[in-house]
Order: C-alpha cells, then structure tokens, then sequence
C-alpha cells in the first residue's frame, strides 16, 4: 500500500479498532447489496488484510469497488461504536485506487473536466453565469467586487439547467436582504468537493488554493453557499488542506437566514399553505453538524404546517446521490433512494425541501419514478417565496 | 425459502454443513462456526411483510434489524415489545436463534413470549408453519441448529411513552433489595450500573452521573394521574430501602444512550467481557463479591430480565504494562466465576461456542432432551450448524492454550 500524507491517518489503527458490534449495518448501500464484503465492518477488515497480507487481484477489486459503491453520508461514522473515522478512510483508499489506476473511467473523465475548465461538467468557464442571461438577473456589478460577503453557486448551480433555480432564487433572497455580497463569476473554480471524495489531493489542493486567492484579493470575510457539498469542502477540508491561511467564515445559505432572522433583517411576509417537510442533506447533518438552522428557517414561515420525516437530523436517510456513486453505480443510487422516497411519501407533504442541488436531483428523479404527488424545492427557493419574491420579479441591483 | 431448501438438499447429499448467519452480533462466540462448512448470509431476507392492527402482530423475514422494525412500527404509533441494545444490528431470527432477552423483557417477556409463528426450513428440507410454544422450544435458544427460520409473525405494542426514574445507592446489597422490590411499580424495565462504571461513563463519555450504584426504572405511562403514582411508589421503595433518588436532568441523555454503552471499549487498551444471568435471591452475595474476588474495579452493568434474575455484563479493563500471564490469570478468574454464577443457578445469556454444553442450564434439562430428540429427527446427517450447543469442548475453555486465551482476552467475546 502506498503512504500518503495528506490526510496522515493511521488506517491500519483504526482498522483494529473496530469491535464487529455490527452497528454500521445501517448504511444504505450494504442494506440494498447484502454482502459483507460491502458492509463497512467487511470493509474495514478487507483493508486490514489489504495492509498486511498479499491480496490477489480480485481481492483488491472487491475492495476497491466497496469503498466506491458508498455515498460517504456518514451514517456508519455517526453510529460507528469504536469513534473510527470510517469515511476518511474509505478517501484514503480511493486515493489508493488512484494510486493504483483504478478509477473508473467516469471519474478520470470529470477529473479531466474540471482540471480544464474547472467545473465538472467540462463546460466553459466563461459561462459560469450564463444562467443569469435565462432568468433575467444583471450580476455585472456583483461579480469580483470587494464585498465582506461571497456567494459561491458551486458548479451544479451554475451550469445545471435544473439547478438554476438555487442560483436565481438565492440572488434574489440575498438582494432583498441587502447582503452586500460579491460572485467570483469566471474565477469561481469548483471547491473541489468530488476530486477530495475520489482521493485526488493533488488536484484539489490547487483548486483550494486558487479559490483562496480570489476570495483573498476581494477582502472577504464570510463565504455563503447554498451547497451542502461546497460547504462540506470549505468547512472540513480547505482547513486541512490550506492550514491557518484559511480563515473566511462559512456559512451555509440556510444559517445565514436563519442569522438574518434573528437580526429582523429578513421577514417572511407570505404564509404558505402546503405542508412541508425536510431532508436533511448528509454533508450537512452528520458531516457538518447543520441541524438546527434550516429547521429554524422553516419554522419561521407564518402558519407554517411543518413535519420531520421519519428519520431526521444525525439519523436522516441518504438519498444515493452522493459520495460520487452517481459516477459510480447509478443503479445502486436509485435503490438507496427508493427507501427516502416510501419515507416522503408517508409523510404525505405538499413540499419536500433540500438544501444541497444534488439531493434536488437525485429526490426530484426518485419522485418522479414513484409518481408521488409532492413538489421538491430547494431551501432557497421556499425562503424567496416566503418573503414574497415573485418569480418573474424584474432585476434590481 | 427455495434456494435454503436446495442448499439443503446439496448439503445433505455431500456433508457440508450449513451454518446461517445474519446480524453476525451474538454474544459468547455464537457468530462463530464450529465445524467448517458452508455460510448462509440471510442479511437479504430483511422484507417486513405485515403489520397487523387487527391481532397486534407484525410478519417479517428473520433478518430485519430491531432497528427497522423499530421505524416501521413509529410510523404508525406501535412499538417493540423488547429488544436487544444491538438494535442497530441485531437480526429478529438472529435473536431468536440465540434465546434473546433486553430492554423490555421485564414487561413482555423474552422472544419466545413475543412469538406467534414461525416458518422454518428444517435440515431435511420440508417447510413448517409453527403457532405452538413448545415447538417455538426447537428453535430459540438454539443456534440455527434445527433449521433456518424464514419467517417470524410477532406480537408489538402501542407506543406508549417512556418515563425514567433515577436513584442511586452507596452499597450494593441495598441496591439489589430495591430492584427486587421493582416489581411493585410494574416497569418496563430496570437497568443498573455499578460505580465503577458509572465513574468510567462520566470519565470517557462525560456524563455528570453522581458516583454512587444507579439504577434507572422505565415504565410506559399514558396519563399524569399514572405518572404521579408511579413517582410515589418509587419514592416510596428507595427511601424504605436507603437509596438516593436523583434529579431527572442527570438521566437525560443516558437512556437515548443506552446502545451507545459498548463504545467505552474503545478507551480501553485491553478488556475483558463477561455476562451471566444470576437469580435476585441468592445473587446478591455473588454480586458482591466480584470486585473482591476479580478486581476491586471491575465494572457492572445490569438488567432485570425477570423480576427474580438479572442479567449482568462484567467488564475488566485490562492494564497495558500488565504481563500476559496477568491478564490471562484474569480472564480465568472472570470466566471462573462465570462458572461459579452457573453452580448457584445462574446461567449464560446465550450458549453461542463458549458455553455450549450448558443449553440445559438456561432451558432445564427436559427442554434439552426434547431439542437433542427432534435435532436427530430432523437433521440425520447432522449438516445444521453441527455441534453448536453441544460441543463438549468449550467446556475445557480454561485449558486451552495461552495463546488462544490472549487472542479471546482481545477482544473475541
Ligand atoms: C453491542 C451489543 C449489544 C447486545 N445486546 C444484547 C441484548 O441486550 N440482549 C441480547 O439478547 N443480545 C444482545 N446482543 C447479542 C446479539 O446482538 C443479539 O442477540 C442479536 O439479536 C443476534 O442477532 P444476529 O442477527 O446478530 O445473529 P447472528 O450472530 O448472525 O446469529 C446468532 C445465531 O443464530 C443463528 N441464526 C441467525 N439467523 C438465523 C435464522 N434466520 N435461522 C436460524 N438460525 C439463525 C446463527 O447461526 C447463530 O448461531 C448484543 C450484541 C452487541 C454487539
Ligand atoms: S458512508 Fe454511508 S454509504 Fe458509505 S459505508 Fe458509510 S454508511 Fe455506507
Ligand atoms: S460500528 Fe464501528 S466498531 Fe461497530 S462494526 Fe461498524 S466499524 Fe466496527
């Protein structure tokens, strides 16, 4: 096995450490495949025999295929009864497939994109607001400004037809509220968040310090960003990575309402009548530990009709989307989602909301799938209908 | 339940044994295999099939987690009767092949009380249906020796609230007179940890427990009027008996943490496990001697499983700079009195590998008779989870090598 050192992690510690209570049997991909080999208890002693023992090639492949067919939603770390930090390890060994020229062929493919473009879906860095030409918003004015505030879209908000709406409505909502913000428009490089959970250091570290530097120049203060996976990234692993050069406040969208709220610098002017439930984003919940704020924010909606899903907050389900297991195992995806969807669907909520553009995608797939008669929007989006922004509001800056 | 026939079929003809598996959780080496054979992972029979409101009765295949079952039944306002703290991976079947009792027993009874019916693929390959006790008798407790239950119809109940009352005592044979006086406020459960464990919560998961012996007794409570009654007779007992009730605000926490006790392990360099089920009335001496006869730190933590026996789980922590032949000196003086417990009519929560040969112990011995006759009838070539239960074998576990001994000490048990 080769050593790495950027995230020094003594697996092979760790790896003993483990007391076969069994409890990460929650996670969601074992639950569906079934095998020990995928349950993260037979992970870890996979890699202990990986470190100490010649493993054949098929051995290898097993192994290395687990630690892929996991969407890194932490819930066996969060249960985990021996504290053994599952999902770094699981990066490391990524890393180690890296090493060994195991990645799929997809994963090579969005690492190229965005060493090029610096977005993952190789498109042109210059278009990174071109959704602003769609829906009417003039950000010339915003875009590399010295601001104590940066709102940072990520790139699926930026380039995703179906993610545009996060982008406009958070434009919207922080205008409103008279954020003094700025945007880094060309120079907002991916934060890196699917190369770091492939195991590619290198890479990300030089995105990171690319985004250091503008943020840097601009005097920010306070980084603000509607994805939960850019978020996770500048909360966990830019420190790690950067050291003490990175001291910007992050803060996720729905904290920065919720901030805003109890300032009395944002009302919520419009009730809204449909019942509502949450889906707490993984990278928030258990890797960040965002619980209460989105659920403040909610709670504030004038006569709001609010109910948790059966699992919620540290227990929350995952909705397969994540930990790159859409370049993975798309199909493994749908089954994972198909347990979230029977939970919103007995929940019999109007409006399931999220606050992370890949849970969007993935819940919106698994709703439409099922046929399941419930709107899926984005916190974003249910804050600037709550304020009474109107969609098709001409733009004021 | 086609394809476990088939394996059956194939085993019979070539002498493989078969060994199920699910949660792969029990206790005292019951995960474990005796005799090499061929493993039946049952982990993707985890369908929960019905929830009837109608008899109060939920049908599931054997490998659902406590944990799932759990939810399904939150979801409309019923609950488990009992379960055990792996409820996270702890299997139904799992359970009922290894005769589980948990948080809950005291109220419902042990699995065996909660069950219905049972569908099993016996070792000659035919499928049962069972309603009876006396034939539920064949497969809990034991071990998957008889066949492999497909199928468990089981009772749950109304998802009556919780309330908890915490007290404490500086003595332990004042403790056990004031839990062998529970029955009388009806709980659902009655759990209790010794000081040292107490002071090892408070010192590795930061708990602000008083240091004294504390007992905590659960009981479902639908109205105020219960609530306050329930609080009185409580009241009542430990003062009579010279215990300390404390205040609620310290308990917050320990009971959601009640799954979470085991993660202590992980600040210890070394341990030993232990558990035993011993009877309240001549127990109390027993129990009180473990820290002079083991270890003056040895750590106690304890449910009633009956309102006559509790169950407890010793834990030694185990020194570093402590040489081997220490520490295995240890674990025999644990295992020793595990022994001793079963002598003054104890017995092993499980028989799993290291206490097979002691079934008769926690089932009597015409219990025993009657599975050893219907193992011969349904199993000749003996292919299921051969040996299991019975191996005679464990019962020199003592005199096994030095260095099997070390390797249980790390953390087999
Ligand atoms: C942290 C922790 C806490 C625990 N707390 C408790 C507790 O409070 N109470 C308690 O009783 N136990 C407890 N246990 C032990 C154990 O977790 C439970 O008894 C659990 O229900 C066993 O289920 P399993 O699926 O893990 O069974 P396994 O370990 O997979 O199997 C147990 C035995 O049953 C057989 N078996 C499994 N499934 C079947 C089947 N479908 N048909 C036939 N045979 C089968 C196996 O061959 C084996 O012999 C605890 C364990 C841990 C790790
Ligand atoms: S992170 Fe989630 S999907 Fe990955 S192994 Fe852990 S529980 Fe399973
Ligand atoms: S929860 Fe942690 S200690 Fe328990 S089996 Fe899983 S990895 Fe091991």
């Amino acid at each position: 096995m080769t050593n790495t050192n950027d995230f020094p992690l003594s697996i092979e510690k760790y790896v003993q450490q483990c007391i076969y209570c069994g409890y990460c049997s929650v996670c969601p991909t074992y639950k569906e495949i079934g095998w020990e080999s995928n349950h993260p208890r037979g992970i870890l002693k996979q890699i202990e025999k990986y470190i100490n023992e010649d493993t054949s090639r098929e051995e290898q492949k097993t192994l290395f295929q687990a630690v892929f067919d996991c969407t890194l939603c932490g819930a066996c770390q969060n249960i985990c009864l021996s504290d053994i930090p599952i999902i770094d390890i699981w990066i490391q060994m990524r890393k180690e497939a890296f090493d060994k020229g195991l990645w799929k062929q997809e994963l090579v493919q969005v690492t190229e994109f965005v060493k090029t473009t610096h977005n993952i879906y190789g498109l042109e860095p210059e278009d990174r607001l071109k959704w602003t030409e769609y829906v009417n918003i003039n950000l010339n004015r915003r875009v590399k400004k010295n601001k104590p505030v940066l709102f940072f879209f990520g790139c699926q908000a930026s380039y995703s037809g179906k993610m545009m709406k996060i982008a406009e409505s958070a434009v919207k909502v922080l205008r409103k509220a008279k954020v003094d913000f700025t945007v880094l428009g060309e120079d907002e490089w991916c934060c890196g968040s699917p190369i770091f959970l492939g195991g590619g250091f290198d890479l990300g570290k030089s995105l990171a310090k690319h985004n250091l530097e503008e943020i840097k120049k601009l005097g920010i203060k306070t980084l603000v960003t509607a994805c939960s996976g850019c978020y996770r990234t500048f909360k966990n692993v830019y420190p790690n990575i950067l050291g003490e050069e990175w001291n910007i406040e992050v803060l996720h969208f729905s904290e920065l309402i919720s901030k805003l709220i109890k300032e009395g610098k944002i009302e919520f002017k419009k009730e809204l009548s449909e019942k509502i439930t949450y889906k707490d984003p993984c990278e928030l919940v258990r890797h960040t530990g965002v619980i209460q704020a989105p659920r403040d924010v909610i709670l504030n909606i004038k006569n709001v009709r609010y109910e948790e899903l059966i699992s919620n907050k540290e227990n929350a389900l995952c909705c397969g989307g994540g930990g790159l297991l859409k370049i993975n195992n798309r199909p493994l995806v749908e089954q994972v989602n198909d347990r979230l969807m029977d939970e919103i669907a007995y929940s019999e909520a109007d409006i399931v909301v999220n606050n992370c553009p890949l849970c969007l995608d993935t819940i919106s797939l698994g709703v439409k799938k099922k046929n399941l008669n419930v709107e899926v929007i984005d916190m974003t989006e249910l804050v600037a209908r709550a304020m009474g922004i109107k969609e098709k509001e001409e733009d004021k800056d | 339940m086609e394809d476990i026939k088939k394996a059956f079929e194939i085993a019979n003809k070539t002498k493989i044994p078969l060994i199920p598996r699910a949660g792969a959780t029990s206790g005292h080496g019951g995960t474990l295999v005796y005799k090499k054979g061929i493993i039946v992972d049952l982990t993707k029979l985890n369908r929960i099939i019905d929830i009837e409101l109608m008899d109060q009765s939920v049908t599931v295949e054997p490998a659902v987690t406590f944990h799932d079952l759990e939810k399904a039944l939150t979801m409309q306002s019923l609950a488990l009767c009992s379960y055990p703290s792996s409820i996270y991976s702890g299997t139904i079947g799992g359970w009922i092949a290894q005769g589980g009792e948990g948080i809950g027993s005291l109220k419902y009874g042990s699995i065996i009380d909660l069950l219905l019916g049972l569908e099993v693929v016996l070792p000659n390959g035919s499928v049962k249906y069972y309603t009876e006790k006396e034939d539920f008798e064949m497969f809990v407790g034991a071990q998957g020796t008889t066949g492999i239950i497909t199928k468990i119809k089981m009772k749950f109940r109304f998802d009556i609230p919780l309330k908890h009352i915490a007290f404490t005592f500086d003595n332990f044979t004042d403790m056990l007179k004031g839990l062998s006086r529970c029955r009388e406020v009806e709980p659902f459960s009655v759990w209790f940890l010794n000081k040292h464990k107490v002071d090892y919560l408070n010192k590795t998961l930061g708990y602000i427990l008083p240091s004294r012996h504390l007992v905590i007794v659960s009981k479902e409570i639908s109205y105020d009027e219960e609530e306050k009654e329930f609080r009185e007779k409580i009241y009542k007992i430990v003062r009579e008996e010279k215990g300390q009730l404390i205040s609620d605000y310290y308990i917050q926490g320990i009971w959601k943490a009640r799954f979470k006790i085991f993660s202590i392990l992980k600040e210890m360099d070394n341990y030993i496990l232990g558990e035993v089920s011993i009877p309240l009335d001549y127990g109390a001496a027993y129990i009180e001697n473990l820290p002079k006869k083991i270890d003056r730190k040895i750590l106690i933590e304890g449910t009633m499983v009956s309102f006559s026996t509790v169950s407890i789980i010793l834990n030694l922590v185990l020194k570093t700079d402590q040489s081997k032949i220490k520490q295995y000196k240890k674990f025999l003086k644990v295992y020793k009195w595990i022994l001793k417990a079963i002598k003054i009519g104890g017995f092993p929560s499980a028989t799993g590998l290291w206490f097979g040969g002691y079934y008769h112990t926690i089932y009597g011995k015409e219990r025993e008779e009657k599975l050893l006759k219907f193992k011969k009838e349904v199993d000749k070539n003996n292919i299921c989870n051969p040996d299991k239960v019975w191996s005679p074998k464990v019962k020199q576990l003592p005199l096994i090598s030095l260095k099997t001994a070390i390797k249980i000490i790390g953390g087999l048990f």
